[in-house]
Formats: structure tokens, sequence, C-alpha cells
């Protein structure tokens, strides 16, 4: 008897705690001219009669904000009886954009795709610079055929904390660092991202078949024939996993911020000329660190590691760290690590100090690069570099930025052109 | 022929008359970080108002505005608006500069003074009138580096909440070095400005006034003037406060991180958050017998000499700036206040302080806040008052008597 009684009290207070709670029952969404209402509802993460919560309608305004449909979005809540209705008031932005793809693919994109805020593009490779060089170092812009790309994202799919995303493309005459050229190169990459708090796993799937021409010089056509830059025809199937966490899109919103990500991939690379498959795995992480000094002045620390636990993979995904800046052949390591610090001071139009970073004009950048990695594609030497770099961002005023580099490392100097869109 | 040309000419009057444009324009002194949400929210007006073109320019600090209006609307070239400082009204309605505002707000149906927070709307009225809009508005509070809180081994979420609490962490955060007989880190920043801005709370706190209500007479010479005069001394002579600092070299240091904690502007929050090389904290001022904090800031008037139609456009433009929305964003990128009621209960302040937590403390200080004493000669009263207590933080002068040779200058003013 006393346990019922407890039990019913307790239930009793369960309920007057539970129902007391402010909850809200309707949505009205405003100022929205294009895009669907449901979209607005599953970027706030509304449910009808859910709680009024003030940690989860920040999280919804954050991804209305950062969805890049709206320029503008302000919330409020208005009483009805008991409860309350949500007012999500709205400036679409525009939506329409130039794209730029993979392998200097350009095109045309659309964020809200009929209003459904789906993302949306398409793009051509049609244009590319050639060998040919004006006062030996300037390339020559050429005209040719290389393929379309198209993709779309789906952000919070059927209202769930998942983005859906695809993209396809079918290449032809790929540059392959100066490694390699493929003469067709087809992928398509299924990629789902969950997100939760700060944090988000990633699955991809990805499938591509190319076909490879190597470099016609000694050391690329060794390491063609020794196998070590994976074979000439190739289906390649991947599945990975991966997880990444803080706001790398964002790095700049805190004083100190540390965000990164890190990819599992499992592999299954056929029609190699020996008629086999062959499994091969690989992992891949990347840390940020962004340290603002003072006033807006900051140091920003990328950190890369490498691993190839067993197998090889296809050309297409070995490690080329670096990029631009270490000579292609020094590395396509198995396993590597690589550090870029840069400093930066922002500043203003007038070359003042900028006090925010909206007010940054120019940048002038200093960068120090570092990498220790193996020769696995020449030898099994261990390679160390290290280069010096200045650079300077102009973030123009058509939303545009520009960042001419120069490097230099041991015995050599790299001038490299960033365009940020 | 004719009835064609004057057909064509009537409809080139109406075609000029409907694209006409209202130009306004509209000093302030923003500078520096404000200016750019300022802008912002001009452009903004600028592109939802096709028939008015607002031209907002920095006219340097309040005083200078002060300087440059008087002279502009002496030769008749004064803005159509400005963003006048709360205790400059009185300058600007002395000589009938400002517009009274009392028949706009009346036949306005979309803003009346009971949408704005209690205690900003005194500070615009003058005479019984309303001279200005709140626009801006500030509140002294208590900025603190968190992170010397930490080196200190005190908890940065619990900042003083008394006078005697705030001595005895002034005394943890200062650090002096003994063999060379120098202070590294001061604990506390209270200069006063040529403003007097700082001292004003510090008696209020106390359970005093400045001023009599009705302005006729200087309160600082009685026991509690005198007696908050000298708590205030002892935190120099203590060595807590750094005595041979101006404010703005005060505020360089406590920026540096050789001041631990300081009386500051909340309009200046989002400038620290962004610019800062350490972890700010920003609190309610703590208190002596009583809360208290002092409102500062400015607020935006129409000037008196516009034509009707400059009015309309004018008036528009202070509705749509102080409208909820905006007034938040603007409190967002700066620190100034939000001046409407509705914005301080509204959802989207809860989610700002959800991502600046240091923005809630000029709004936790606002039951307690008081509107500055104006007066047509207040500039020559605080400068009086700043150079008592001056002399007293160098030492020259004896906190027990400052007063008592200050207050009967002030009164003379008064009268």
């Amino acid at each position: 008897m006393k346990i019922r009684m407890i039990l019913i009290l307790f239930f009793v207070l369960l309920s007057i705690v539970a129902f007391s709670e402010d909850r809200i029952i309707e949505l009205e969404v405003r100022g929205n001219e294009k895009t669907k209402d449901f979209v607005v509802a599953q970027l706030i993460g509304y449910r009808e009669g859910m709680v009024l919560d003030i940690e989860q309608l920040y999280i919804g305004k954050r991804a209305l904000e950062d969805s890049g449909l709206f320029q503008d979005v302000y919330i409020s809540v208005i009483p009805v009886g008991k409860d309350y209705r949500l007012v999500v008031e709205v400036v679409e932005a525009t939506s329409i954009y130039p794209y730029v793809g993979p392998f200097m693919a350009i095109g045309i994109g659309d964020r809200n795709l009929f209003g459904l805020g789906i993302d949306a593009y398409l793009g051509l490779r049609f244009f590319r610079l050639g060998d040919e060089k004006l006062w030996d170092f300037l390339p020559i812009p050429q005209l040719f055929w290389g393929g379309p790309v198209a993709g779309i994202r789906i952000p919070r799919l059927f209202g769930s904390q998942i983005d859906l995303s695809v993209q396809g493309y079918l290449f032809r005459e790929v540059p392959w660092y100066s490694v390699a050229d493929f003469t067709e190169l087809n992928r398509v990459t299924l990629s789902s991202v969950y997100r939760f708090e700060t944090s988000a796993i990633l699955l991809r799937l990805l499938y591509e078949s190319g076909s490879t021409e190597f470099a016609d010089d000694d050391s690329s056509e060794a390491m063609s024939t020794e196998g070590v830059l994976g074979p000439d025809e190739f289906n390649n199937l991947m599945i990975g996993v991966g997880y990444s966490y803080g706001d790398a899109t964002n790095y700049e919103r805190l004083r100190r911020n540390l965000y990164g990500n890190t990819f599992i991939d499992l592999g299954y690379v056929w029609d190699l000329p020996e008629g086999s498959g062959a499994l091969y795995s690989r992992i891949f992480a990347e840390i940020g660190y962004y340290h603002r000094i003072i006033a807006q002045i900051y140091l920003l620390s990328e950190t890369s590691v490498a691993v190839t636990p067993f197998g090889t993979p296809p050309l297409t995904q070995r490690f080329f760290p670096g990029r631009d800046v270490w000579d292609d052949l020094s590395f396509v390591p198995r396993h590597y690590i690589e550090e870029t610090l840069h400093v930066g001071i922002p500043l203003t139009g007038g070359f003042g100090l900028a006090m925010t970073m909206d007010q940054a004009v120019f940048i002038p950048k200093l960068y120090l690069k570092g990498i220790i990695g193996d020769r696995s594609a020449v030898d099994d030497r261990i390679v160390i570099g290290a280069a010096i770099g200045l650079g300077l961002r102009w973030n123009t005023p058509l939303g545009i930025s520009l960042e001419p580099q120069i490097y230099l490392r041991e015995r050599a100097q790299y001038f490299k052109f960033n365009i940020e869109f | 022929m004719k009835k064609l040309a004057l057909a064509l000419f009537m409809l080139a009057i109406t075609l000029s008359s409907s694209f006409a444009q209202v130009t306004l324009t509209f000093w302030h002194s923003m500078g520096d970080y404000a200016k750019l949400p300022l802008d912002q929210l001009v452009a903004e007006f600028n592109r939802t108002h096709p028939g008015i073109e607002v031209r907002a320019t920095f006219q340097g600090t309040y005083d200078e505005t002060v300087t440059k209006m008087k002279t502009a609307l002496l030769v008749g070239a004064g803005p159509d608006l400005a963003m006048v400082n709360i205790e400059h009204i009185q300058i600007f309605t002395q000589d009938n500069s400002l517009m009274q505002l009392d028949n706009l707000l009346a036949a306005d149906p979309e803003l009346s003074p009971e949408d704005f927070v209690e205690q900003f709307w005194p500070a615009i009225i003058r005479e019984g009138s309303a001279y200005a809009i709140p626009f801006n508005i500030s509140a002294l509070v208590l900025y603190y580096n968190r992170d010397l809180f930490r080196q200190a081994g005190l908890d940065p979420d619990r900042p003083p909440a008394t006078w005697d609490e705030m001595e005895e962490m002034a005394r943890a955060l200062t650090v002096v070095d003994a063999r060379r007989g120098r202070t590294l880190q001061y604990g506390l920043l209270w200069a006063v400005d040529h403003m007097f801005y700082q001292f004003e709370p510090l008696v209020w706190q106390s359970g005093g006034d400045i001023f009599t209500e009705d302005m006729s007479q200087c309160l600082l010479d009685s026991e509690i003037g005198k007696e908050t005069l000298k708590r205030w001394a002892s935190w120099f002579d203590e060595g807590l406060s750094p005595r041979d600092l101006t404010v703005d070299e005060g505020v360089q240091s406590f920026m540096m991180g050789r001041v631990a904690m300081g009386a500051m502007t909340s309009g200046g929050i989002r400038y620290g958050l962004e610019n800062l090389p350490w972890d700010l904290g920003v609190a309610v001022l703590p208190m002596n017998k009583e809360k208290a904090t002092t409102l500062g800031g400015g607020s935006l008037a129409i000037m008196n000499h516009v034509s009707e139609e400059k009015r309309e456009a004018a008036w528009t433009f202070i509705r749509w700036m102080v409208q909820e929305k905006n007034t938040l964003m603007w409190y967002e990128r700066t620190g100034y206040m939000p001046v409407k009621k509705s914005a301080l209960d509204s959802l989207e302040i809860q989610l700002i302080w959800r991502r600046f937590p240091q923005l809630k403390a000029p709004i936790d200080s606002i039951p307690y806040a008081r509107p500055r004493p104006v007066h047509e000669n207040i500039i020559e009263i605080r400068n009086i008052l700043f150079n008592t207590v001056e002399r007293v933080r160098q030492g020259v002068e004896d906190p027990e008597t400052a007063f008592l040779s200050a207050v009967p200058r002030v009164n003379e003013l008064l009268k």
C-alpha cells in the first residue's frame, strides 16, 4: 500500500513537471519567397509540441544561418494559450552561385533548388593551363573538352540530422601532378554526415574507374614499371568512415579553436594487369588549431597525418602531401606527417590593424612548412622537407579572395596563387 | 502640339516626383569597431526604403561632435539628424537646435514612450519633452581578466559582488616585484575620466547623491561624498589601482593583461571579445551599500531646421533603427543595450547570451541604472569635479577636504 502511494505520488509529480514545461505547438515562417516552410522547420529542428529549449533553438538558428540559404534569420515566440508559436523571420540569400569544382571544372549551382533547400550544381571542364608558357613562367590557357561533373547535397534529410550528398563526374585528360595523366577518370561518391553537438560522423562510398598514362620520364617510368603507383587501368570501390569535430568552416569565430577530422578507408581495386583484385586501407587525420594572439593577429596550425596500413591504393587515393610546395616525386609516401604554421596580420583597407575579420582587406602572412615521410614510390628512404613562405591575401569587394604566395625551399622557390570564392 | 508639350511636361513632373529621393545627412560618433555595424544598419535601411537615402558620417568623439555641430549649425550647414550623447542633449535644446519629438511620437501608432526601457527614457527628456530617441545606451560594468583570476586562484565565474570582495580580490590579483619595489600587475582600474562618468556610481552605491533632484545644489560635500572619495583614494594609496596612469593608459594596460579588472562602458564588450588576447569576463558593478550603475551613450535626434519632408524621413529612419530586431543586432555587435522592452523579453536576446554570455551583465545592471545628471553647464561642472578627484588620485589634495572647496564652485554654476 505504501509503495503504491509512493508510486502514485511519483507519477503525479512527474506529470506536473512534464506538463509544466513551455512547449512550441506551431511554427510560422515569414519572409520566405522561394524556400518552403518545411525546409526551415527541418533546419531549425521543429517538432510540434517540442519543449521551448534555448539550447536547441540556438543550434537550430545556427543551422539556419550556416545553411547559406538566408542572409538574416530572426526568431521569436508568441504565446498561444499556455503554449507558444515559434516565428522564424528570414531574409533569403541569392541561391545561384558560380560553381568551381575538381580539376578546374566551372559551372553553376543553386543552393536552394525549387525552394527545397537542396544544393545542386553542374560543371564542365573546358579550360586548362597548358604546358606552353608565356615569358617562361605564365601558363597559357587552352580550351578543351574535359567532361562534366554534377552533384546534389540534401541537408537534414527527411527532418533527420543527416546530410546526404552525391557527386559524379566523367572526366578525361586529367593531369595527376607531374606523375601521370588519366585519359579517363570517372567517379561517383555518395556520402552522408550525421551531426551531433559540435561533432559529426561521416560515411562515404566511392566508386571510380580510370585509365592512366604515366609521365614519360625516367623516375615515373621506373615507378610505373615497378607498380608502386598502382595499375594503368583500374576499378576502385572504397568505403570510408570519418569523424570530425569543431567548426572548421568558421574557425575564426572563437579566440582559440581546435577542429579536425579523421578518416579510415577500406578499398578494393580490381582489373589489375595481373587480372586479380587487391584490398587496401588508408587512414588520414587533420588537426587545425586557431589562436587569435591579439586584435585579429592570429596563428594557425594545420597538421596532417597519413598512414597506409596495408595494400596499394590506386593512384587517385595515394597521398600527395604538400601538393604544390613539395616536389611531387620526392614523396608519394605510404606514411607521413606534415605541419603548416602560419601567422596572419589582418589589416583594413587603409592598412590599419583590423578590429574584426569583417574589416580585414589585406592579410600579410608568413608560412612555415615541414614534412617527414617515406619515399615508397621510389625507394625506402625517409625524407624530410622544410619551406618558408610569404603570402598576401586580398579580400576583394567582389567577395573573391586572392592570395599570391611565394615559398623558399631547399635550393628552389615556388610561386602559388590561391583564389577563394 | 501645345497639348502634347504640356502632357510631356506633366509626365516629366510626375516621373521626377515619383523617383524623388530624400537624402538625410546623419552625423554620429561611432568610430572604429562600432562604425561597421552602424554602417550595415544604415545600408540595410537604405536598401529597404527606396525613397530615402541616409548618408552617415563619423564626426569624432561625442565632445568633438558637439563642437562640430555647434559650428555647422551656426552657418546653416548642420546635419539633418545626429547621434547626440544623452548628456549633451541639453546643450542643443537650449539653442533650439533639436526638434521636440512629442508630436511625432503622439502621431505614431507604432512607437510610444512605453515601448522603451523605463530607465532609458528619462535620459532624453528635457523639461517634460522628448528631444531624442534612445539608441546606443551603455552602462558602466566591471570588465575582468578571467585568465588572471585563474592564475591568482580565484574563481573566474564568481566576480566580486561587493566593494569588500573587490578589494580582497584586487589584493590577490596585484603582483609586486618585491626586489625592485615595482608593481608588475594591478588588481583594479578605477580611474575617472574628464566626463566624471566612473565616479558617479560610486557615490550612488554608497547611498548618496551627487546633486539634488532639481539640480540646484551639489551634494558631494556630504559625509557620504567624503567617505566615497576616501575609499576610492585608498585603492590608489594601497597600490591596487595604478596611480600614475590616465584612464586611456589604464585601459591599454588592462588590454595588455597588466590590470586584472576595471569599470568600463558596456559599449566595448564585443570589441573586447574580438580583440583581447585573454578571456574576458563582464559583471555587474560591485555594490557598496546598494547596487547602482551609470547610463551613458547616445540617442538619435532630428535637427529643428529640417523640412517637413526630411522630418518624416528622419522619423522613419529613427523608428526603423530602434525596431526590436535592429536594436538587438546593434547590441549583439557592440554591447550597447537594446532600447525596447520587447527586446529585453525576446527569445533572440537569450540566444545572444548563449553565444556571448558577457553581454548579459549590462542587461542585469538595468534595474540599478541611473541616467547621468544633466545641466546646461554640465561640461564646466564635470571639469571641476574631475579636477578635484584627479588631485586626490595624484595625492596632492586630501580626500577629507577636497569636495569642500569644489562644491561651492559647482553650486555657483548650478544657479
